[in-house]
């Protein structure tokens, strides 16, 4: 070519910088980031036994959760009944292992639900702006301003407490805030101009969506599921307690909470170990949600000023 | 050495670091010493990260979040300021010492209105209350040139330009009336009109009110006309510093010769020389920092430390060669003039509309009804400042924002609005380049993926097994090595990110190429290599090439042609050269003056 | 179960609008007319107070809908018992127009609940207002001692954890907050009473004290109720304070700050803070949904004589008219509370405080 390009050629070409062990260059990845960090490890150790314990705690059950009067009635830990028996006489450890299914299920079914519809209505109303981000934002909106627990107990007032009004109310519940987030998130993309070197190039929307938004949006994506994730079980685990979720004699959490409320003082345990149980899973999900919020979306590393 | 007597601020061998994550310390300046005197204006000029804007804080005693001064002393009036505590700094700062940010738009609260910004230093460093206070507020105001001082006092920053705002926060600075002023790019970021006008002001300032005086600018050309002293960092030392006639006119250092020939003149047509490399990113203490750069290398330089020598003159250079080289500019060559075969026009814009904003909320025009034409192989530049329209009126030619009215025609076919409505083929031949390398690549995509984009939706030549050849062709045809087609994005440094933004736009083999300011967000010695690189790769494809930017010399170095625009009007239109030395209209006139005194010899 | 996401900093131009150097002034020519607004705050008020009313509306319908489901005679056979026979059955459902179309009931029941008549319980039989409203003031007054406690605390712990970022103390705070804000409330609330109430014996086991007791038993019943809502909002609250802060104190503008010279607390709170209350207020705003639910929660927990409790206790008696009753007035109040936070936001911020340029 031309000949000031051979002065440059005598120099050494640009020397790239190797790869370090701790490199924030590379994009990371979300299971990486659990991984590597204190607190997601001690969320995923956690995690796993609970989950251990709500899908295999049944097979190991001493008695039969449901059955009455195996025991004396509320009486405290023993030999035969390690965490004691409630005031119906039915074993309270045999009750803590099969109890965590509804609390785990729903949330689980509804966030991903919530996800799926959710987000990509938030994704589209990001990408297109205009009337339809108009619709879709304003819907959002009116949807968030409905108090979520009085929207459920609303419900369920008039449909009734079977598992399928759960789900999909819990995931009408969480629908605009996924959407709103991955909104905020796509926004944040869609404003690059890589987006509109694919739009230059005659891209569709969904090719561009797919290609060059997604895998940017995956980490606030998933850290955002496993902190719904959390909200849904707390929320799932209330209504449970209420008493306006899973029915007696289903040995759920959150109903043996409400139930053993009143002889508290006498038998803690039958309070205690589903309580435990709730809060244990709950945390383990937060813990990983606040390890790739702050590390995979690599919070702002910008100093603040020594005032 | 020193020019007007004591100096009022002395520093001495100021050493800053700053801590890693993994705990150790990063030395990002060197035992640097400079003395500021009354009434004078010091010059510090370096590209990013050289260390210029954390040697500025350091000396008044600030350390930024995460730094940490680890040698040195920095003594105003018998005291040194590096030992002081924060509140004792505090009674200083604002008092005696004044700092003026580069971006008034974010040094200025938001929230607060203007008036009690002002009133705040007043009243605790010199207990001004009421009456007195609001009098002397006023008085501030308008000697910095603000229209109707007394309503803008209760306005909040974002009602002012961005022009007005720096007053108002210079305004603030010399308040006190301080013996210090540090001001860190303080006219980055604004029009160049803006700039000139600040510039006057803040020398007029300096002269009246006698403070001493520290600027720091990457602007080598700026600071030349501007400064009486001028230093020159690289990699956090001082490597060249005398008078700033001197340091401009009769460079003695390979690195200050080599910036010189780096930033584009308009007095020198076509010409430009990058300097192939990147600066370190923390000090190198053991042999000279620019030599792995540097055209008179030699093995002496890679064996020792190099002391900073004071040359006849008060010159003093960091190099051990300084007396051999001539003190004389580097050679430039002319970027090469392509030679226009075909005068039938490859693309039309005929009387073009734009608009921004929904019809319903008051929708703005921002293009006007602008007309020119592109030859094959040639080079038409736009030139305009913030707010002309030419950026938009780009995004309009490639299909990205959609024409109220008017006609764009390339090769004859007119073209659809939005890019995705266009003929393949059509799409093809217009690749577009954009300003911000951090933006145009996507960060999830490795460079082989990000190149062949193009190739696999364009090129039917070039099957899925000769993709991978085709892309290594590429990144050396843009001077890279063939093995970064497996890196990420965020592993590169600017220039090379840009250099691939240009080699995806190369990659369709495209007739016309659209550059909307490719080189506004690089530093200048990585700047002139982009320019090299587009002229060299536009001819050898016999590629045209539209090329929008706010610097005038930018585009008198790589256009044949150019059009001005000022508010979405094109001002005036003509051939190069007429336009630099002949310019028709008014407001070409008033941007050419604009422009700092060019500082390279003839 | 709250929001942890903060919203932008409100007024920051969009990246795609041009830069301006200048104030826009119209252009003559081709342009349309300018934005309209020549009293942006008014604007905004009305603007708010006109989506609350809307909002309002949506959850008394909603609140409607769901609870008119059942079929006319199926609401009838709930109020008369299960033995009444078809005829009578009709009657009732004749009688108190349980076969009009949707929208005429819907009419009918706004109108008298806006003129006070909230209807009678049908499993009650009494007044459904005379039993509510004694409620909602002891509710409010939970909630309101709840939220004054909480936001100052969060805010003063955001800020503290925002100066020591990364340090030890701004992590093992941190860590804190995920523990506490993974907690149900009732668990939260079981947990103080086991502590308190069982095992130190301090404080009383339940709030029925509030009905019978002296003053200073009621007062003490107040105390686990709001220590749990206090517990359960704080982890929230001050993270999204954390945020805030972080992002203003590291900031130019506080930088510029400190170099003039200005003292701690003016840089601090004068110039920080007050950018960081919009995102701030913001966020909270949205968080306030959340009072609600842990104050049902919380109320029931400690069998606290609250409309939480009532509610509840509606849903499983099936009680409907009270339902719909207590479901409005608890979406008023909330409305309410957020239609205050909305005014502090345009309070704070300077670009729809500002008159006209």
């Amino acid at each position: 070519m031309s000949s000031t390009l051979a002065d440059v050629d005598v120099l050494e070409p640009e020397p790239l910088r190797p790869i370090e062990d701790d490199d924030e260059a590379r994009p990371a990845s979300a299971w990486r980031t659990i991984i590597g960090n204190v607190e997601g490890q001690i969320g995923l150790v956690l995690g796993a036994i609970m989950l251990g314990i709500i899908l295999f705690g049944r097979f190991f059950t001493p008695y039969s959760p449901t059955e009455l009067g195996v025991g004396p009635q509320t009486v405290g830990p023993s030999t035969e009944h390690l965490l004691g028996t409630d005031n119906l006489g039915r074993d309270v450890f045999s009750r803590f292992l099969t109890g965590g299914d509804t609390i785990l299920i729903v949330p689980l079914v509804a966030v991903t639900l919530a996800f799926l519809f959710g987000g990509s209505l938030g994704m589209l109303g990001a990408y297109a702006r205009g009337r339809i981000d108009a619709v879709i934002s304003r819907t959002f909106d009116l949807l968030l301003t409905l108090p979520p627990l009085l929207l459920v107990l609303v419900i369920i007032a008039g449909l009734g407490t079977s598992t399928i009004v759960l789900v999909v109310t819990v995931a009408l519940v969480f629908v605009p805030r996924v959407g709103r987030v991955l909104r905020g998130a796509t926004q944040a993309i869609v404003t690059n101009d890589y987006v509109a070197a694919a739009q230059a190039r005659g891209e569709r929307t969904a090719s561009i969506l797919g290609r060059e938004v997604l895998p940017n949006i995956a980490a606030p994506a998933i850290a955002d599921f496993a902190l719904r994730i959390t909200y849904a079980i707390i929320f799932v685990a209330t209504l449970n307690f209420l008493g306006l979720g899973a029915q007696p004699p289903d040995p759920d959490w959150g109903l043996m909470v409400a139930d053993s409320r009143n002889f508290l003082s006498v038998q803690p345990w039958a309070t205690l170990a589903p309580a435990a149980g709730i809060a244990a899973l709950s945390i383990s999900f937060n813990l990983i949600a606040d390890a790739l919020t702050r590390h995979l979306t690599r919070e702002t590393s910008k100093g603040v000023v020594p005032v | 050495m020193s020019t007007h007597g004591q100096p009022v601020l002395e520093v001495t061998d100021l050493t800053v670091g700053y801590r890693r994550p993994d705990g150790r310390t990063n030395e990002v300046v060197w035992k640097t010493s400079l003395e500021l005197h009354p009434g004078t204006i010091t010059g510090l000029a370096g590209e990013s990260g050289c260390g210029k804007s954390t040697t500025a804080l350091a000396t008044i005693g600030y350390r930024s979040p995460g730094s940490q001064i680890l040698g040195g002393t920095s003594v105003l009036d018998g005291t040194d300021l590096l030992t002081l505590s924060t509140p004792e700094l505090r009674s200083l700062w604002g008092s005696r010492i004044a700092y003026v940010a580069q971006s008034a738009t974010t040094a200025l609260n938001p929230a607060i209105p203007v008036g009690r910004q002002l009133a705040q230093p007043l009243g605790v460093h010199l207990g001004l209350k009421g009456d007195e206070l609001h009098k002397r507020q006023v008085e501030l105001l308008d000697a910095m040139g603000l229209p109707e001082p007394e309503a803008a006092l209760s306005r909040y920053p974002f009602q002012f330009s961005g022009g007005q705002q720096q007053r108002v926060a210079i305004a603030i600075a010399l308040s006190c009336r301080p013996r210090v002023l540090l001001l860190d790019e303080p006219t980055t970021g604004l029009d160049v009109t803006t700039q000139a006008r600040i510039s006057a002001l803040l020398q007029e300032l300096v002269k009246e009110t006698g403070v001493a005086t520290l600027y720091v600018s990457h602007d080598l050309a700026l600071l030349g006309g501007m400064a009486d002293r001028l230093a020159v960092m690289y990699a956090g030392e001082i490597v060249e510093e005398s008078t700033a006639a001197a340091v401009t006119k009769t460079p003695r250092h390979p690195y200050t010769q080599a910036l010189i020939a780096a930033v584009p003149s308009i007095k020198r047509p076509r010409a430009v020389a990058g300097i192939a490399g990147r600066p370190p990113t923390h000090v190198v203490l053991d042999r000279c920092s620019f030599a792995e750069r540097c055209s008179y290398r030699q093995p002496a330089c890679t064996s020792e430390p190099i002391q900073l020598r004071e040359l006849d003159g008060g010159h003093r250079v960091r190099c051990i060669r300084a007396e051999e080289i001539a003190a004389a500019t580097r050679e430039t060559t002319a970027l090469p003039i392509p030679e226009i075969k075909d005068p039938t026009p490859l693309l039309e814009v005929a009387e073009v509309w734009c608009e921004y904003g929904s019809r319903r909320d008051g929708a703005r025009a921002v293009v006007k009804g602008v007309s020119f034409d592109v030859r094959p192989g040639e080079t038409v530049g736009i030139v305009g400042e913030s707010g002309s329209g030419k950026s938009t009126l780009l995004r309009a030619i490639a299909g990205l924002h959609s024409p109220v009215d008017g006609a764009i025609r390339l090769r004859g076919n007119e073209l659809a609005r939005t890019a995705v409505q266009r003929p393949r083929q059509l799409r093809r031949e217009l690749q577009l380049v954009f300003q911000n390398p951090d933006s145009s690549l996507n960060p999830r995509h490795t460079v082989q993926d990000i190149v062949a984009r193009p190739i696999r939706l364009f090129r039917e030549d070039v099957t899925r097994s000769k993709e991978k050849d085709a892309v290594g062709d590429l990144l050396e045809s843009v001077k890279l090595p063939r093995s970064l087609a497996v890196r990420y994005p965020a592993e590169l440094s600017g220039g090379q990110k840009q250099r691939i933004a240009i080699a995806r736009a190369f990659a369709a083999q495209p007739t016309l190429l659209l550059c909307d300011e490719v080189t506004s967000a690089l530093d200048v010695s990585v700047q002139a290599t982009i320019l090299e690189l587009i002229a060299d790769l536009a001819l050898c494809f016999e590629t045209a090439v539209v090329f929008v930017s706010h610097d005038l010399a930018v585009v008198r170095t790589v256009a044949t042609r150019a059009l001005v625009m000022k508010d979405g009007e094109v001002c005036e239109q003509a051939d190069i050269e007429q336009l630099f030395s002949a310019p028709a209209h008014p407001y070409t006139r008033e941007l050419l003056s604009a422009i700092p005194e060019s500082i390279a010899a003839a | 179960m709250a929001e942890a996401d903060l919203p932008p900093i409100a007024g920051k131009a969009p990246a795609g609008a041009p830069p301006e150097s200048a104030p826009p002034a119209p252009s003559p020519g081709r342009t349309i007319k300018p934005p309209r607004t020549r009293y942006p705050r008014l604007e905004s008020v009305l603007r708010q107070l006109g989506a609350a009313l809307l909002t309002l509306l949506v959850i008394s319908t909603v609140t409607f809908a769901a609870t008119n489901i059942k079929s006319p005679t199926e609401v009838a056979r709930n109020a008369l018992g299960r033995e009444t026979s078809e005829a009578q059955l009709q009657a009732y459902v004749e009688q108190h127009g349980l076969d009009d179309p949707f929208y005429v009931r819907y009419g009918s029941w706004l109108k008298d609940f806006v003129q006070g008549d909230w209807g009678t319980s049908a499993v009650t039989g009494r007044d459904v207002r005379a039993d509510v409203l004694p409620r909602l003031g002891k509710t409010l007054l939970l909630s309101l001692i709840a939220l004054g406690i909480a936001l100052p605390i969060s805010v003063l712990l955001g800020v503290f954890m925002a100066r020591r970022v990364g340090s030890w103390q701004d992590l093992s705070l941190l860590i804190t907050t995920v523990l506490l804000a993974a907690l149900p409330e009732f668990v939260v609330g079981i947990g103080l009473l086991m502590l308190f109430a069982v095992w130190l014996g301090w404080l009383p086991v339940d709030s029925t004290s509030l009905s019978f007791g002296t003053t200073v038993e009621k007062a003490k019943a107040y105390i686990l109720p709001a220590l749990t809502l206090v517990i359960a909002m704080v982890p929230y609250i001050a993270r999204i304070a954390r945020g805030a802060a972080q992002e203003s104190l590291a900031a130019p503008y506080t930088q510029a700050a400190l170099l003039r010279g200005l003292s701690r607390r003016t840089v601090i709170w004068d110039h920080a803070m007050r950018n960081a209350a919009v995102p701030l207020v913001n966020a909270v705003a949205i968080n306030l949904v959340y009072l609600l639910s842990g104050v049902i929660v919380v109320e029931n927990v400690f069998a606290f004589p609250g409309i939480g409790q009532a509610l509840v206790q509606a849903i499983g008696q099936g009680d409907t008219i009270t339902v719909q009753a207590i479901a409005l007035v608890m979406g008023a109040m909330f409305i309410a509370i957020s239609l205050a936070a909305d005014l502090l936001v345009v309070y704070f911020n300077p670009r729809l405080k500002a008159a006209t340029a």
